[in-house]
């Protein structure tokens, strides 16, 4: 009976030694924490969508080229509990986001602060 | 084609209306996850009296006639469940090799659980009350469980694709 169980062990987390390397992404996983980036833009598209709202943003680099960015946020369900609507953001709004950018260096990242042009911020905190 | 159902489905005011919503869509997961209780558990109870691990004081039969119920009904939970919310995040959906994987384990656990019930277990009468049952039921059993948990394990890492 243990020899049993213990077989049944090994092919379970076999199945799932398999998998993990296999994974690594998303979550928070995919972004790297250890720094703080900062983009400045005009936002293009804003998805208030499960399971992460998403903005996207149109950054001017220095020689004038337009970066497209996405960033991503929390749930719509965590973020109308802390006032946010589906157009608390619209194209056109200029927003600097700050947060963490994706590992792989994509223009993608999560955000930990998000500020209008006004100086207003509506994440963390909305004001 | 496929790429283009997605795009629809996910504009279709279904889809959309729990990709946008507050409460819907958390809701769906959670029952969604309730429904892998109903249906995995249902099946588990039968593999684990299959492979000889658990249960082998009751006739398979008895086991099959009081759990299967139970794991028809999480099936059908999680298909209503489970379309919509594809149906939320169709295009996410597509191209993505879990979900891809997932539904292939699915159809083949649909599939042993068919053959078991048409082949291995017609037979049951013989070896209902043997603590140890016959090879394909033994097989049967175990391939299910292994099955299951490579189901949910994929559908758990389609959000980290």
């Amino acid at each position: 009976m243990q020899n049993r169980f213990a077989n049944l062990f090994i092919a379970v987390s076999s199945l799932f030694a398999v998998a993990a390397p296999l994974s690594a992404h998303h979550g928070t996983a995919i972004y790297d924490a250890s720094k703080i980036t900062t983009v400045m833009g005009t936002v293009s598209d804003f998805q208030f969508v499960n399971p992460h709202v998403l903005i996207y943003v149109d950054v001017k680099g220095e020689n004038g080229k337009v970066e497209k960015w996405v960033a991503e946020g929390m749930s719509p369900n965590m973020l109308v509990r802390q006032g946010w609507t589906k157009n608390i953001l619209k194209p056109g709004d200029q927003v600097t986001a700050e947060g963490h950018r994706a590992r792989t260096g994509s223009n993608v990242m999560v955000i930990q602060k998000l500020m209008l042009s006004n100086g207003r911020e509506i994440f963390p905190v909305l004001q | 084609m496929l790429f283009a159902f997605c795009q629809w489905l996910e504009q279709s005011p279904v889809g959309a209306t729990i990709h946008e919503s507050t409460w819907q869509f958390p809701l769906l997961e959670v029952v969604h996850i309730l429904g892998i209780v109903l249906l995995v558990g249902g099946t588990s109870i039968l593999d684990l009296r299959l492979t000889g691990l658990a249960l082998t004081d009751e006739p398979v039969s008895k086991l099959a006639k009081q759990f299967l119920p139970w794991a028809w009904a999480g099936l059908v939970v999680q298909i209503v469940t489970g379309l919509l919310l594809f149906a939320s995040e169709a295009t996410k959906m597509y191209g993505n090799p879990w979900f891809e994987i997932k539904l292939g384990l699915l159809l083949i656990a649909c599939i042993n659980a068919m053959l078991f019930h048409f082949l291995a277990y017609r037979g049951v009468g013989k070896w209902d009350s043997d603590p140890v049952a016959p090879l394909p039921a033994r097989a049967a059993g175990t391939l299910s469980i292994l099955l299951w948990i490579g189901v949910v394990a994929a559908g758990r890492w389609m959000g980290y694709a």
